[in-house]
């Protein structure tokens, strides 16, 4: 008897929680608080998977789990023991294998999300001859897309950065060359060699022809190379100093810094017309033009005020306004891709360093800690900048994270460079 | 017979009084009602289809307590219930600290494995016949391992459920001695108690967010350079014995994966989370509701 009853008011007991329960409101927490870190992103190997994570690890919004500390090695969702990466408390993993489709080599990556248990996204890559040369250009496709995919802008793997490197040979002579890199420094192709030095490398923006100045005659001139064809001609070659090409959005026009009229001054040349006109007239000296993104307006180092700072005027011409004013010392400007902020490069107290200004709030916010930086460089996706600093007395290219995600250090191994330039979306 | 109708009676109003307090609209609560009453009746025709009823139901005998004895019986009672609840409690506490232990022990275990299995595939570069043999029994090693993984996994799992079994076993028992106790008790101090434990309630549930809270916070790390603003919304389900985290949904995505991605992390890594003590609060957050901002 007290079994059956007990066993009654449980079943009401039971009864009661069942329907109660989605009644009851549930707790709400509200987090506002934490930390900022990369994101951890597991690359199991594949073909080209350390390309994929170092990529990754250089927008410094990724740590990339290094391959010894995996516990194992899927290559496929189905293998994947969600066990092992939730003990590495990695969100999400990436996974690949090549198979063969209609006799062709296909490396077929999965985007996994490790809490869900499910795959976001995937892509199958044709490996054509399976070269070196093949599997990288794969790799940064892939780090592209994996990139797009979790921030939501797109990626700059597949992009190229020019430089000029510099070597002092045995007999004490200095050979200068201009060289391309993949955006992560690696696979370097030489496109000039010269005894005399080369300097300001400027992208068209189709990415197809490269401006820079060249003193192989013995004094300045400006000239203009494509990248695939390797055909070169020269382009400006005025009297006194020809310096600083920057072209313009639509490709039609380079802004350039001449001294022909005496004074260095702002001057714009018509890539098929070869028409001049003149933007500046000041007495100061006038030059390191950077084109707004919609080529409206350009930013210029000029000494005007008696310290060397940075202004910006309409390509119309008119007046120039004054918009670096923190420090006694700001150059090299460059125009975000989004229109709305400038590097430059800020020098304080003996120590030069890459910083970027907001250009509606005027806000200014240093880059890096070094001592002795140059020539700062948007990428094509304004996430990224890259520019040349000093190590042990040399030129070594960094790229930091407009956002303050750290800051790496490309490896073009041994060399002496400087002057770098990213390219823009190349396809 | 007369007894149970009695009891029932007294249930009714009970729930009715709960049913009060939490406020459900006035559809709903008839509902509940239709359907309990249906219940009730499924439940006393199978409970007499199976044998005649006796007469003398053990909870009769609590009228002919009086008031002072009952109090004292009731607080008794709670008393029990709570250091039997802190007994649990230690002793889940203690187990869950030894299954740590062993789970770090077995991450150790692997990572020296995968290490001298490293080492040997070096080794076997050198002398290709031999590398076939070493694969041939790595294989079978990693099949073994599997198999033992699974077979743990299984044993494990089993032992899980074993525990929740009795866990709600426990608790139901339990369940029911303070339905008795509240069946048995006077209207005055069943007033008495509600006060007192929905002002508690309140209490705990700010404390349980504040704690919560704190625990998430401690280990979200948002994307660099995360837009003042961005946000995000969750229904986060908790695993009852032990307060850990079941399935995230999404309410609302931030648009940037990353950073709801880092959201969930976040989450997994914070969890286990607190439970309330109290029954009512225990069942009300077996849902949490969270909000991620980003406020720079």
């Amino acid at each position: 008897m007290k079994g059956n009853q007990r066993r009654t008011l449980m079943l009401l007991w039971g009864i009661w929680l069942l329907l109660a329960a989605p009644l009851s409101h549930a707790l709400e927490i509200v987090v506002t608080q934490g930390g900022e870190a990369a994101l951890p992103i597991a690359v199991a190997p594949f073909p080209g998977s350390t390309i994929v994570a170092n990529d990754l690890r250089l927008t410094g919004e990724f740590a990339p789990l290094p391959e010894k500390e995996m516990i194992s090695r899927p290559t496929h969702l189905d293998q994947v023991n969600f066990t092992d990466w939730r003990l590495l408390e990695m969100p999400t993993l990436l996974v690949g294998r090549v198979v063969s489709s209609k006799g062709k080599q296909v490396l077929e990556v999965q985007l996994i999300n490790v809490y869900q248990k499910k795959m976001l996204v995937h892509y199958r890559f044709s490996l054509g001859s399976g070269s070196p040369q093949k599997i990288r250009q794969v790799a940064h496709a892939i780090s592209d897309l994996i990139y797009q995919k979790l921030t939501g802008v797109r990626g700059i793997f597949s992009t190229h950065i020019a430089y000029v490197s510099v070597v002092k040979q045995k007999d004490g002579k200095r050979r200068y060359t201009l060289e391309i890199a993949d955006a992560d420094g690696e696979n370097v192709q030489v496109l000039l060699r010269s005894t005399a030095p080369l300097l300001s490398p400027n992208w068209s923006p189709d990415g197809r022809q490269l401006a820079y100045v060249s003193f192989e005659s013995g004094r300045s001139e400006v000239w203009v190379q494509g990248v695939y064809s390797g055909k070169r001609q020269k382009i400006a070659s005025f009297k006194g100093k020809n310096s600083a090409p920057a072209w313009s959005p639509d490709g039609s026009q380079l802004a350039l810094s001449l001294s022909r009229d005496g004074n260095s001054e702002i001057y714009l040349l018509g890539v098929a017309d070869r028409k001049l006109r003149r933007v500046t007239k000041n007495r100061g000296a006038d030059t390191e033009p950077a084109w707004s993104a919609d080529g409206k307006r350009i930013a210029f180092l000029s000494d005007r005020s008696g310290r060397p700072q940075i202004y910006q005027i309409a390509t119309s011409g008119g007046r120039a306004e004054r918009i670096s004013f923190k420090g006694r010392y700001n150059t090299s400007p460059d125009w975000s891709p989004d229109g709305r902020q400038i590097t430059f490069l800020n020098g304080e107290s003996g120590n030069y360093r890459i910083a970027v200004m907001d250009l509606e709030s005027g806000a200014v916010r240093r880059l890096s800690e070094n001592r002795q930086d140059e020539s700062p460089s948007f990428a094509p996706n304004g996430r990224l900048i890259v520019y040349a600093t000093q190590q042990n007395g040399r030129g070594v290219l960094e790229i930091s994270s407009v956002d303050g995600g750290g800051v790496q250090r490309l490896s073009l191994t041994g060399k002496d460079v400087r002057e770098p330039a990213w390219s823009p979306f190349l396809n | 017979m007369r007894s149970k109708l009695e009891i029932i009676k007294a249930q009714l109003t009970h729930y009715w009084r709960l049913l009060n307090r939490s406020i459900p609209p006035l559809g709903i609560s008839l509902l509940l009602h239709l359907m309990l009453i249906v219940a009730v009746v499924a439940a006393g025709i199978t409970t007499f289809e199976k044998k005649p009823v006796a007469r003398t139901a053990p909870v009769i005998q609590a009228h002919a307590v009086d008031g002072a004895q009952l109090r004292a019986r009731a607080e008794e009672k709670r008393k029990k219930a709570e250091s039997e609840k802190r007994r649990v409690e230690k002793k889940r506490k203690e187990k869950a600290k030894q299954e740590k232990a062993k789970r770090d022990k077995a991450k150790k275990e692997k990572a020296k494995k995968q290490k001298a299995q490293k080492e040997k595939a070096k080794r076997d570069k050198a002398k290709k016949e031999k590398a076939k043999k070493k694969k041939a029994a790595a294989k079978k090693k990693r099949d073994q391992e599997k198999k033992r993984k699974q077979k743990e996994k299984k044993e494990r799992d089993r032992k899980a459920a074993k525990k929740k079994a009795e866990k709600r076993k426990a608790d139901a028992r339990r369940k029911q001695r303070e339905q008795q106790m509240l069946l048995d008790a006077e209207l005055e101090m069943e007033q008495l108690l509600r006060a007192g434990r929905s002002s508690g309630g309140d209490m705990e549930r700010s404390r349980l967010q504040s704690k919560i809270r704190q625990q998430i916070e401690q280990v979200w790390r948002k994307p660099p350079g995360t837009p003042v603003g961005r946000s995000c919304k969750v229904k986060v389900r908790l695993l009852m014995p032990d307060g850990g985290v079941g399935r995230i949904t999404f309410v609302s995505k931030s648009g940037n994966p990353a950073f709801d991605l880092s959201v969930e992390r976040a989450i997994y890594e914070a969890a286990p989370f607190p439970l309330p003590k109290s029954v009512e609060l225990r069942r009300e957050i077996g849902e949490l509701e969270m909000i991620f901002v980003h406020e720079g």
